[in-house]
């Protein structure tokens, strides 16, 4: 199943190399929001909001096909 | 002239402008050992200098400028220096730190602050180098914007660094900002006005003398070895770095916390389309820095679409001038929002009360309960960027509807009434920067009791405590573990006002306040980043003055210079009852993640009671005599034990 996840703040680090804020691939079937967050490489502490297709979702939403994540820190301003 | 002191010289320069007397005040060095520096000495002086009752463009306001024992001091985040004065937007406290290269300069000078007071008879600019320092006619150069002014004096005198009032300063717009070099202000509070008011345009300083003395240079190498070794690796700061404080528009939409269409909504539909990753790719962003700061985070931006062009002469805009007229006034365009904010630097306005007073103005304007008439012909709407661009020009001269809302957004609904003043978005005068305090109480109680109107800069911004960190990690934002010196141990929902949430906004507005008062940017360390650590911030101001001082110190200079703007406040009028918020921050939430979701205006006001007790004041928020004695500045009550 292939998805595109929106990575923000530190987030950022896991990207894919050509494209910063960016991981787009395949995933396995039948995952969640906070699946794909430790299948990125993280766990939930690091993430305030998630949404799913530009609606803020709980972790515990399942994705699926061509689903666009964003992932957003903790973050504060200037 | 050689500095007496480590880390400061112990130099007050003051200027009467109304007789054109300059002199030099040698201060007691147990003064900069009590305030250390910053917001808090320079209220010392307001505070004894600002009689009761008068206007803040009245001759007799003070404008001071200080810096701390650590400005100039060879090390990230230590170009800052403070501006303040009693403030023409709320009537009390202005107080407000500009970062850049100015305020090194200044210590490079010899001096450690400059307190200016009266009024000149016609525009002028001081001119500051070493000991010679001269008051020059400044009347060519009235009416010109920034960058023009900065060209001329650049051409005279090729090395100094300048402070000014734009032309919004002259004219006496209420929330006129002060300039360093143009690319950095004292954004809030009016304080251009306040120098407009006294007639002068542009204070230049250039010093000879290149090296702060400090008790010990190899303590402080050390650290700042450490910091610089590790900030390349440090996640949260290499962001910080790659995109400035423009970073956060996207997570803070996406978290419902972007304040949209005059903080109706919290989430934006095109904040992508004006953050920080579209702003580096469409402006070409690049970075630039403030004095001896290897974070660097500040923005520099070009480029053109349609009728906006924006040049790098101003630098870029900020997380919060992206919000204001950006988000806030429906603008989807990056090019658009960084044009605005380029006039707003041009003109001298400050971006955010600028934002929110025309925002104030469209909401009105679609209500029906301003017109046409009332705007002389302007038709008002959302994201209409080439309105607004006219509209800041007419702010800044003063011309048309331009007027009106010279008075900011409080000011101009209490001119205007028939029920505008209900979408008037202000504290004590003061319009919110880009921060919802519906979905964070502890800024929500930080905007409330700030003494200078609201202020994001006071204190928690509670989702960082939700939860405890990872400390292993190092790589994120602040949170809880950064605070257990001190004792903060439990983590605490974001929707809270309970009294542990209470005492973590305490504790915190002492961290963000010494932060002031040693005119230190909050990017390098706790409150803002897990970088320097609370300890090693109090190792730093070892070694820069050799004092034998404590976190412990530290925490009391943070409380003192809340408590010091609060007397300050006392004296000028202000009560328990301008410790409050808009109504709209207790009405549901229309749009966004956190639709439906509003300040409990009883819980509040009990977290604001319970503040109080915590601080040592009474129920009208008066600072107690036996605080104020515990704070060491026992004569602030002569100021207001008759109030
Ligand atoms: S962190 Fe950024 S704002 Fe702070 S001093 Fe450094 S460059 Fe300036």
């Amino acid at each position: 199943m292939h998805v595109k996840v929106k990575l923000y703040g530190t987030l950022r680090r896991l990207s894919q190399k050509e494209k910063p804020g960016i991981w787009e691939g395949e995933i396995p079937f039948e995952m969640t929001a906070m699946d794909l967050i430790y299948f990125l490489g993280t766990t939930e502490k690091e993430i305030a909001n998630a949404s799913i297709n530009h609606i803020v979702c709980p972790l515990s939403q399942s994705l699926h096909e061509g689903d666009e994540i964003v992932l957003v820190p903790n973050i504060g301003g200037g | 002239m050689e500095q007496k002191y480590d880390g400061f010289h112990g130099r007050i320069l003051r200027v009467d402008l109304s007789i054109q007397k300059v002199s030099v005040e040698e201060v007691d060095p147990r003064l900069f050992r009590i305030y250390f520096g910053g917001g808090a000495l320079a209220m010392h002086y307001l505070l004894k200098e600002i009689p009761k009752g008068i206007d803040a463009f009245d001759p007799e306001n003070r404008l001071v400028f200080m810096t701390s024992p650590l400005t100039g001091a060879k090390m990230s985040g230590q170009g800052r220096h403070t501006a303040a004065a009693l403030s023409p937007l709320t009537g009390g406290l202005a107080d407000s730190q500009c970062g850049g290269w100015w305020g090194a300069e200044l210590k490079f000078a010899g001096y450690d602050g400059i307190i200016i007071h009266g009024k000149s008879k016609h525009l002028v600019n001081i001119l500051i180098q070493d000991d010679k320092v001269k008051i020059l006619d400044a009347e060519p150069l009235r009416g010109k914007t920034t960058g023009e002014v900065q060209e001329f004096l650049k051409e005279a005198y090729p090395s100094v660094r300048i402070l000014q009032a734009g032309p919004a300063g002259e004219n006496l717009v209420r929330y006129a900002c002060v300039s360093a070099d143009l690319k950095n202000f004292h954004g809030r509070g009016g304080l251009g006005a306040v120098m407009g008011s006294k007639n002068l345009r542009a204070i230049m300083v250039q010093g000879s003398n290149r090296e702060i003395k400090i008790a010990n240079p190899q303590g402080l190498k050390e650290i700042r070895d450490w910091f610089n070794k590790n900030l390349k690796t440090h996640p949260a700061i290499s962001v910080h770095h790659e995109l400035g404080t423009s970073k956060g528009i996207v997570p803070v939409s996406v978290s419902g916390l972007l304040p949209t269409y005059n903080f109706q909504d919290g989430s934006f539909k095109y904040a992508e389309e004006i953050s920080g990753e579209t702003m580096k790719k469409v402006l070409n962003g690049k970075t630039e820095t403030c004095y001896a700061c290897g974070v660097s985070c500040k923005r520099s931006v070009e480029g053109e679409k349609g009728k906006f062009k924006v040049t790098r002469q101003y630098g870029g805009p900020e997380y919060e001038s992206i919000g204001l007229l950006g988000s806030n006034l429906g603008v989807n365009e990056i090019t658009a929002v960084a044009a605005l904010n380029e006039r707003c630097n041009a003109l001298g306005l400050d971006t955010i009360s600028t934002g929110a007073t025309i925002s104030w103005a469209i909401e009105c304007f679609e209500r029906e309960l301003l017109t046409e008439e009332d705007t002389e012909g302007v038709k008002l709407k959302w994201n209409d960027p080439e309105t607004y661009m006219e509209l800041l020009n007419d702010i800044a001269y003063r011309n048309g509807f331009g007027e009106l809302l010279s008075q900011g957004s409080n000011g101009a609904s209490q001119m205007t009434r028939r029920g505008t003043e209900k979408y008037a978005i202000h504290v004590k005068g003061q319009e919110p920067p880009n921060h919802e305090p519906r979905g964070k109480w502890g800024v929500a109680l930080g905007y409330a009791v700030s003494n200078t109107g609201a202020d994001h800069l006071q204190s928690a911004h509670d989702p960082w405590f939700t939860q405890l960190g990872d400390f292993s990690k190092e790589c994120n934002w602040i949170d809880l573990e950064d605070l257990s010196p001190v004792g903060i141990i439990d983590p605490l929902p974001a929707e809270d006002i309970s009294g542990a949430k209470v005492r973590l906004f305490v504790y915190l507005q002492q961290i963000w306040g010494f932060h002031d008062v040693l005119d230190w940017c909050i990017f390098t360390s706790v409150p803002e980043f897990r970088a320097l650590s609370l300890y090693q911030l109090t190792d730093i101001v070892k070694h820069v003055t050799g004092w034998r001082t404590s976190l412990f110190e530290l925490m009391k200079s943070g409380e003192r210079w809340a408590t010091l703007g609060r007397a300050f406040n006392y004296k000028h009028g202000f009560t328990s009852k301008d410790d409050t918020l808009p109504d709209r921050f207790f009405e549901p939430m229309r749009e966004g993640t956190l639709k439906g979701h509003y300040v409990d205006r009883e819980k509040l006001e009990e977290g604001i009671k319970m503040y109080y007790e915590m601080m040592g004041w009474n129920e009208q928020g008066k600072p107690t005599r036996g605080k104020l004695e515990e704070l060491n500045i026992g004569w602030v009550w002569e100021e207001i034990k008759e109030l």
